[in-house]
């Protein structure tokens, strides 16, 4: 297989599923705001803080309105991290490699950016906001699904999977980042007294409430969520899980000891770990080293196989 | 009278189909009792059949246009135009024997050059052709094919004889039209290649296959790595090359796929690592193939491609340098090349052309403009052309100004009148003007397509063919 073509299959699958997820992002985080009291130091504007985005937004925006910071998220070209930058990405992506892929891959995709630049061009309301996120989740889904049954299990299907795990674990423990970060000692009492709906909706935003429930049966907290999302090996959003998946595609691939490296001290960092009686700030750490050492894994999965050495 | 016979009426054209009036040629007599015998609806629905399956077997050509690429449906007619198979293997002998001492005439002139000490060609129309590369001097490919693909343009005059119009050696493109146009026509007209003894044209690909295996290195172990390389998606002709990539089964890559070593071998950047290319099928110009030797601003290329290439270490289709014999000015001496190199007379003649390099000949085009074609030398796709009987206003004097200025690039044809062929048109069947591009592979064996490309003029009374300029095309049967 090409590098470029595997690049390409790996970038794709990346940017659609950072797509789905900025999706459900949203629309949890937009429930979220309704279940908190008025006058907590949550704001729109914090959604701008969990994408570390602030820099460029305030460049491009003059006041973080709902609106705006809705436009910057869903739809601004400027924003890399925009639902609408990443469909874009994507496509250019599936646009270069149609001829290894089956042809409804182009056909998702291609009909997601289509409607996705028709609302980016008639602004839309808050009530079609959401069915449009949720359009943008039942596309992510229904390509995934149709990989899985229409793909062989070959080497494009091993980077879709790689690159699709490890973009997920990434947003876990960005996701978790966010729960830490609105509970530090430093927020004020009425924030940290909703501790248990900050979590729930944080589940949600990852469609783990569910599973989570049937795994935990008391109230819900933190450590619990951070054993539960990161360590528990069932959970296919799980960080562990994505983990253990990328280990078995990568395994399928030529040369990848290097890569299988750097996943041996991801595994050791969740081995390590020992999130009872944990605080707030003790969570946004961990998740501060796993993200390093997913960045790590990525880098050398370039390094493996997609910048060849050229050296003879 | 069935639908839309009545009122057919080629002119005074040659007609493909009919030898008379309701008289069909022999090789068109079936098709023709059977279009009798369906009605205006049937037509038209056979239209819609071959339409949607455009739309499902995806088949496009991309535009340009305000910086931005637009995939197009391909413009197809349902009505084959159909050829007796006696006459087409005159034909396949005549373009045989055209590329070979077209091959042969490339080989001297980056070898002995003796076609110009025996001053058959003239050495400054070799020398001042942009084509013309100093870096393949002293280079012999495998079996001495230089142009391996040709694309030829061939058109039928009034009294029906096949010209040569021109040859494409440099990347030219259709074949994958010419494939899809048949698969087309076998959903829209099933029944009829039951009873007709067309022959198929689906073995291209296996025989460019075999041609571009032909050409590998001679120290390549028995299964040569061959791959196509395209300039990427922003290409008019990317659908085919990525067609054509699958049909092979080998890799369609990127400049930045490949990579030369110190070694002077060319390797593909796989997940593996490198892999050694034995043989590249390029769809770049020469101009962009290599930044260390020609365009350095190139992105599309590989850096130190020639430097394998001249060291034998990897086959290039079409060789570099190729396009030399491209050039219209050249082409007026095919005839007597192939009496040069083959002591043979030319099988299909040339159209009669008129150099404006010689003094005398660009006398008289000044004067005749009107009823000329006037074509640059060096130029495709039926671009900074004069069609004298249809020129606009001004545009005979700009071409005498050109003409004198750059006497060497221009040169002249008589108009031809093409043949026509039934087309379905809104009102029924039309005659419509066509051209053919059959393609010529030359390695160690030559093979020639059954039939060809056929383009058809869509609109009424015109003379261009070109997709990008209201050009449609259909399928073409040999019939046996």
């Amino acid at each position: 297989m090409l590098s470029r073509l595997a690049s390409r299959i790996y970038w794709l699958s990346r940017y659609m599923e950072r797509s789905g997820n900025m999706a459900k992002i949203t629309n949890a985080y937009a429930n979220l705001f309704l279940d908190l009291p008025v006058g907590t130091e949550v704001g729109w504007h914090t959604l701008i803080q969990i994408n570390g985005a602030d820099k460029l937004f305030s460049k491009l925006y003059d006041e973080k309105t709902e609106d705006a910071v809705m436009d910057f998220l869903l739809f601004n070209e400027e924003n890399y991290g925009s639902i609408y930058s990443s469909i874009c990405f994507a496509r250019e992506n599936a646009r270069t490699s149609r001829e290894i892929l089956p042809s409804e891959t182009w056909e998702i995709i291609n009909s997601l950016y289509l409607v996705s630049k028709k609302e980016k061009s008639e602004r839309i309301s808050k009530s079609r906001r959401y069915l449009y996120l949720n359009n943008v989740i039942h596309n992510v889904m229904r390509l995934e699904g149709m990989l899985n049954s229409g793909l062989s299990r070959n080497n494009t299907f091993n980077f879709i999977q790689i690159g699709r795990n490890l973009e997920r674990a990434d947003t876990t423990t960005r996701m978790l980042d966010v729960g830490s970060t609105l509970l530090t000692e430093d927020r004020s009492s009425i924030l940290r007294s909703h501790e248990g709906v900050i979590w729930m909706n944080i589940l949600r935003s990852m469609n783990a409430y569910q599973m989570y429930r049937q795994e935990v049966r008391r109230r819900v907290v933190g450590e619990d969520v951070v054993r539960f999302m990161v360590h528990n090996k069932h959970f296919p959003r799980s960080v562990a899980f994505c983990i253990s998946s990328i280990r078995e595609y990568s395994m399928t691939l030529p040369n990848p000891d290097e890569v299988i490296s750097k996943i041996e001290l991801l595994e050791s960092e969740l081995h390590n770990y020992e999130p009872e009686a944990i605080t707030a700030k003790g969570i946004s750490i961990h998740m501060d080293n796993i993200q390093k050492l997913l960045a790590e894994l990525h880098n050398s999965i370039e390094d493996s196989w997609f910048n060849t050495n050229i050296d003879l | 009278m069935p639908f839309g016979w009545c009122d057919y009426d080629p002119g005074k054209f040659y007609d493909e189909l009919f030898a008379a009036a309701n008289s069909p040629r022999a090789a068109s007599k079936k098709l023709f009792s059977y279009l009798e015998t369906l009605d205006s609806e049937d037509v038209y629905n056979r239209k819609l059949t071959a339409e949607s399956a455009i739309v499902e077997q995806g088949i496009t050509f991309t535009i340009y246009s305000d910086g931005k690429n637009i995939d197009r449906a391909w413009p197809f007619d349902i009505i084959p135009r159909v050829i007796d198979a006696k006459d087409w293997e005159k034909a396949e002998s005549g373009l045989k024997q055209r590329l070979k001492a077209l091959n042969m005439f490339i080989n001297d002139l980056y070898n002995q050059q003796n076609i110009l000490k025996d001053g058959i060609v003239p050495e400054d129309v070799i020398m001042t052709s942009k084509n013309f590369r100093k870096e393949c001097l002293g280079v012999t490919p495998a079996h001495g094919a230089w142009a391996n693909i040709c694309g030829s343009d061939i058109v039928r005059d009034s009294d029906g004889t096949l010209y040569v119009l021109e040859d494409n050696l440099r990347v030219p493109s259709g074949v994958s039209y010419m494939l899809e146009n048949r698969k087309i026509t076998k959903k829209v007209f099933p029944e009829l290649f039951k009873g007709t003894s067309i022959i198929p044209v689906d073995n291209y690909p296996a025989m460019l296959f075999d041609m571009l295996t032909s050409i590998a290195p001679e120290s390549t172990h028995d299964e040569p790595e061959i791959v196509l390389l395209t300039p990427g998606i922003f290409n008019s002709a990317y659908f085919e090359h990525s067609y054509l990539a699958q049909q092979m089964g080998i890799e369609l890559v990127e400049g930045a796929d490949l990579y030369v070593g110190d070694d002077d071998y060319v390797y593909m950047k796989t997940i593996q690592g490198l892999d050694k290319v034995d043989v590249i099928y390029r769809r770049i110009d020469d101009d962009f193939i290599d930044p260390e030797v020609f365009r350095k601003d190139s992105m599309l290329g590989v850096p130190g491609l020639m430097r394998s290439w001249k060291a034998g270490k990897v086959g290039i289709a079409n060789a570099p340098g190729t396009g030399v014999a491209d050039d219209k000015v050249v082409y007026a001496y095919v005839p007597d090349m192939i009496k040069y190199y083959l002591n043979e007379e030319p099988e299909i003649p040339n159209v009669p052309t008129y150099l404006c390099r010689d003094k005398e000949q660009m006398e008289y085009v000044i004067d005749h403009l009107e009823e000329l074609v006037v074509k640059p030398a060096n130029e495709s796709g039926g671009y900074g052309m004069l069609v004298g009987p249809h020129a606009k206003e001004g545009q005979v004097e700009e071409f005498k100004k050109l003409i004198r200025e750059n006497p060497r690039n221009y040169i002249a044809q008589p108009t031809l009148a093409l043949s026509v062929t039934p087309t379905l048109t809104d009102n029924g069947f039309k005659g419509r003007h066509v051209d053919l591009r059959p393609f010529i592979l030359q390695g160690e064996d030559s093979f020639v397509t059954t039939g060809g490309l056929t383009r058809v003029a869509l609109v009424e009374g015109s003379l261009v063919v070109n997709s990008s300029q209201g050009g449609g095309s259909k399928d073409t049967w040999i019939v046996e």
